[in-house]
């Protein structure tokens, strides 16, 4: 199966990064994985690789719920800055639990798929059959 | 309290989006303005007494005015008899500059980034308590 360049973790919870790190090298889905424990971190990190002419990575997997910047301003920052390659992205939001409000707020973001945590290994690969970077043309 | 006039001097836009967002949800402001350097927080100030802000957040190392070329321009200003007060946003890298700033009598505080609810309540409880 063809594999992404690369996938962003950004997770304030150490214990679900780790293991959503597993998850994903098991399954070997992408070359490069970065985790970062919040936004703010993670979207640094994004600015030196736009500066360093590299391309975003194709996926995020993001936490809603995080310290000084949480998901929601991570997406809307995101948006509004114009990162090399970016309109490949697909931002895909983890949350433990959606209600109303907060599928609302995602979708006001223009974010259609969401994933409830933990990280599963069926959920993972229906994001990824729809991935356009692995879909087959 | 009346809902104050906040400046953000910061060159950091990861930062100011955070800060910014922050002072939105408090409902504290009327106005939050942001400027990426000294040079442009002047210029904005200098415009006319309606820019004058009530709370300036000053970041310290930034490109073509930095935090220290500002607060010396400031008192150099225009004559005004209005009042900002004028806090610091430090990081822990900024051991020695701390000790230089504290001799500026228009630095009123400082505060370690990043901005959070507990510590911009602080400062108006002790700088615009009612």
């Amino acid at each position: 199966m063809k594999k992404l360049n690369s996938i962003l973790m950004v997770d304030d919870d150490h214990i679900n990064n780790f293991i959503n790190s597993k998850l994903i090298k098991r399954l070997k889905v992408c070359e490069n994985l970065f985790h970062f424990s919040n936004g703010t971190d993670a979207m640094r990190f994004l600015e030196d690789y736009s500066i360093n002419q590299k391309d975003c990575p194709d996926l995020i997997l993001l936490d809603l719920k995080m310290p000084v910047m949480d998901g929601y301003d991570f997406i809307e920052f995101f948006k509004k800055t114009p990162f090399r390659n970016k309109e490949k992205v697909q931002i895909i939001p983890l949350t433990t639990s959606v209600n109303l409000k907060d599928s609302q707020k995602i979708e006001a973001l223009g974010i259609k798929e969401f994933l409830i945590k933990p990280l599963k290994e069926d959920s993972l690969n229906k994001i990824l059959e729809k991935h356009p970077a692995l879909i087959k043309h | 309290m009346d809902k104050i006039d906040v400046l953000l001097i910061d060159d950091d836009n990861i930062s100011n989006f955070i800060n910014a967002r922050l002072i939105n949800r408090l409902s504290i402001a009327c106005k939050v303005q942001v400027k990426l350097n000294g040079q442009e927080a002047l210029s904005y100030i200098n415009e006319g007494d309606e820019k004058f802000p009530d709370l300036i957040f000053l970041d310290i190392n930034m490109p073509v005015m930095n935090g220290f070329e500002f607060l010396q321009s400031f008192r150099q200003g225009r004559n005004t008899n209005r009042k900002a007060v004028i806090i610091i946003l430090t990081t822990s890298s900024d051991g020695n500059d701390l000790e230089e700033l504290r001799k500026y009598p228009e630095v009123c505080g400082f505060l370690n980034k990043p901005l959070t609810e507990d510590k911009i309540t602080s400062v108006l409880r002790t700088h615009f308590a009612a």
